[in-house]
């Protein structure tokens, strides 16, 4: 059975480069395409893992975090940050909402399916 | 009328109407270069955000090519091959044991040739034995002749025994000659069983040599089958792993795209308060802002490279000026676990 990942860019290429990366290790992918979007995705259906962008219109990737973490079926879902932002206090925004990782933009695929790999349970 | 109006300026020897041609280029061009900007930038995301849906779509189905179901079939493949190999060698070990039979038939025939010759010189001796009682009975006859009527009734028996040696001789005889045809029948199946004997091993060579033969066809086509399939396998994942490369390559959209969107907002920022001198705001209040909506190393590395702090003009500046904060800028790694 194949485990569920959450896609949420903006970036419909970017969501093409991570879609394909996790379809290519076996994965499911849903995408969104912002914080909004992808809050309507979580409408009970299993999702193992999260990878949010954080820069979105309509609702960013940290209100979309923290959004998340008040739905109980999703609140221990593990959730990347893959953002162009390297900022220290953003990483700590991201810290303090739950986020368990925090990826730099331009990401290796090889790089993000070990991230997602020590995230998603077995 | 306003380029006729900016036309007849003459800025370099009136500062006031110099400031007054800048406001009005501002009002003019920042527009106009903020739409450019937004248009370049939408123009390359519609472009590369189909790019990349190609580029994934031909990725995925390169992969499929390459996929485990390919490996497998490969696989089913050899296996039937030495399915094959072991199905065959069956029938040449049940050809083998079909003529082991017919030699174990042809010997039985032989042995029984050998009884026939214990079978004629058994009619043989019946023969001898009929001759003797014969000449016995006639002997018995002449004595019973010699005695006269005393010996009439010994006569009497004397013939009897004589056509009894008679009818045994007789068939001693035709033993003897149906063993013989016997015998010869035996040579004649024994003579047909050797010959069968000879083109069964013969069919059996040739057998072997078929089976041999197509097997090995079989098992070179199959491997060439396989190499084929597993070169252009390997081609394939290389093409796969290419094609990848250029979706992860595409990235740089991402990051462009945010880059000109800061430079658009930054833009209309400064077009909006060009009206207003009061609002304009400092160079280094300016530097400050543009600081703080950065995301990316790039952006603030070309910022530090390249800004110039209002006391680097050597002229008066607007508005207050306050110590710009720390960096943000980070080099830390790019994949950060909480």
């Amino acid at each position: 059975m194949a485990k569920t990942i959450l896609i949420v860019d903006d970036s419909s290429s970017l969501r093409s480069v991570v879609g394909t990366a996790l379809k290519g290790a076996g994965y499911d992918v849903i995408e969104a395409e912002d914080g909004k979007d992808a809050l309507t995705k979580l409408n009970g259906q299993k999702i193992h893992l999260i990878i949010s962008d954080v820069n979105m219109p309509n609702m960013n990737g940290i209100e979309f975090l923290k959004a998340s973490k008040q739905i109980p079926a999703y609140k221990f879902t593990p959730v990347i940050m893959l953002t162009t932002e390297s900022a220290e206090d953003k990483k700590m925004q991201g810290q303090a909402g739950g986020a368990k990782a925090w990826m730099v933009k331009p990401f290796q695929p090889p790089q993000l399916l070990n991230a997602v790999s020590k995230l998603v349970l077995p | 009328m306003q380029n006729h109006y900016v036309q007849n300026i003459n800025t370099n020897d009136v500062p006031e109407f110099r400031e007054e041609l800048l406001q009005q280029l501002c009002a003019s061009l920042l527009p106009v270069w903020a739409d450019q900007i937004h248009a370049a930038k939408t123009l390359t995301s519609s472009s590369i955000d189909e790019l990349s849906a190609k580029f994934s779509g031909l990725s995925q189905s390169v992969r499929a090519v390459t996929s485990q179901e390919q490996s497998q079939s490969n696989q089913q493949l050899l296996e039937l091959l030495n399915l094959s190999q072991d199905q065959l060698a069956t029938v040449i070990v049940l050809l083998k044991n079909s003529i082991e039979e017919k030699q174990t038939l042809l010997q039985a025939v032989s042995t029984l040739s050998g009884y026939t010759k214990n079978l004629l010189d058994m009619a043989d001796v019946v023969t001898r034995i009929a001759k003797e009682t014969g000449m016995v009975a006639v002997n018995a006859a002449i004595e019973a002749a010699r005695v006269g009527d005393r010996g009439r009734g010994f006569a009497v028996v004397a013939e009897a025994v004589r056509r009894l040696s008679t009818d045994a001789g007789t068939t001693g005889s035709h033993i003897s000659e149906t063993v013989k045809n016997v015998s010869e029948a035996i040579k004649n199946v024994s003579q047909v069983s050797k010959e069968f004997e000879a083109k069964d091993a013969k069919t059996l060579v040739e057998a072997e040599q078929i089976v041999n033969s197509v097997v090995d066809k079989f098992g070179h086509t199959a491997n060439a089958v396989i190499q084929a399939s597993q070169q252009m396998m390997n081609e394939s994942q290389h093409v796969a792993n290419e094609i990848d490369q250029v979706l992860y390559a595409l990235q740089f959209q991402d990051r462009v795209s945010q880059m000109l969107s800061h430079v658009q907002q930054d833009i209309e920022k400064l077009n909006h308060r060009v009206d207003d001198v009061n609002g304009l705001g400092s160079v280094d209040e300016w530097l400050r802002e543009l600081k703080s909506t950065y995301t990316m190393r790039e952006q603030t590395q070309i910022h530090e490279k390249r800004a110039k702090p209002a006391s680097r003009f050597g002229k008066k500046t607007f508005g207050a000026s306050t110590p710009p904060p720390a960096s943000t800028s980070n080099d830390a790694d790019d994949i950060t676990f909480f």
